[in-house]
């Protein structure tokens, strides 16, 4: 150990800190609190242990799942169901009027109609 | 298959690593609780609390401990930064219930010695700065070497130096009677 780096200490100062380091320590532990300490010790490394048997194990279980329920997905997709608003919307397209006039309210369709339509039968 | 195998192998060597753990911390376990009891200026049960905490960290950290410092340099590493980590614990707790700093508990009054010279040394130490304190406690009690204090504490030598410096000018002036006279028993 290298102890050239170290302070210079006057021989004051060096009672001081002898004082202190002989003054300022804990209690010693006596038998009993060394094995509360020691056992508390192993109870946290053994609950810390099982967590993570625990945690490595739920993190296993979620992939399995996943890799389940990727393989069981069926294989064709299910087509997009036309709704049912549209199928009547369809339903109520009259092929013999004009496009445009399928757009008009029912009171513009009728005038449109007697527009375009010659009474005698010719245009 | 191969996960078997690996759960097989750690369960045979759990057992010996336990073993090894267990000599580790017997061995440094009466230091560590001190160190920590000195930083953090007397408090017996955070110190030993400290401890324990240093110690679950070390062993989750053994597995990486590289050797590129001495092991008890790499543990006192783990034990500085559980005790900055329970300074910081302590003073938001103080902060978010508005408590007054209170006093270590009574271990003055179980302790051997001199309960009264225990306090005042406590005060004393208690009055200097955290870093000032850490410095003092490893390199004049401790008996670490500087570049050894640096390297626990993340610090540079010259930062060590200076802290070492005011740590000793204001315990000269808080405990000047110990300079002069035999310690109080």
């Amino acid at each position: 150990m290298n102890r050239d780096d170290e302070p210079e200490r006057a021989p004051e100062d060096g009672r001081l800190i002898d004082a202190v380091e002989r003054a300022f320590r804990p209690d010693p532990m006596d038998p009993a609190r060394r094995a509360a300490f020691r056992s508390a010790l192993e109870a946290r490394l053994e609950r810390r242990a099982r967590g993570g048997r625990w945690l490595a194990s739920g993190v296993a279980a979620a992939a399995a799942a996943a890799v389940a329920l990727w393989i069981a997905r069926p294989e064709d997709a299910t087509p997009v169901q036309a709704s049912a608003s549209g199928a009547e919307l369809y339903a109520f397209i009259d092929p013999e009027v004009p496009e445009y006039t399928r757009y008009l309210p029912d009171d513009y369709q009728a005038l449109a109609l007697m527009i375009e339509t010659d009474p005698e039968g010719g245009p | 298959m191969q996960i078997a195998v690996q759960t097989a192998m750690a369960d045979v060597l759990r057992p010996m690593q336990a073993e090894a753990f267990a000599a580790f911390v017997e061995a440094r376990r009466d230091r560590a609780v001190r160190v920590a009891y000195r930083m953090l200026a007397g408090d017996q049960a955070a110190a030993e609390d400290v401890a324990q905490n240093a110690f679950l960290r070390a062993h989750r950290a053994l597995a990486g401990f590289r050797g590129e410092a001495s092991i008890d340099t790499w543990f006192y590493r783990i034990l500085a930064r559980e005790v900055q980590r329970h300074r910081r614990w302590r003073a938001v707790r103080k902060l978010w219930s508005g408590d007054v700093e209170q006093a270590p508990p009574a271990a003055d009054e179980r302790a051997v010695g001199d309960p009264a010279l225990r306090r005042r040394i406590g005060a004393a130490l208690g009055a200097l700065s955290p870093a000032q304190r850490d410095v003092f406690v490893l390199v004049h009690l401790e008996e670490r070497t500087v570049a050894e204090a640096a390297a626990v504490l993340g610090k540079a030598v010259g930062t060590v130096k200076s802290h070492l410096h005011r740590a000793l000018e204001s315990l000269r002036s808080e405990l000047a009677d110990l300079r002069t006279e035999g310690p109080k028993r």
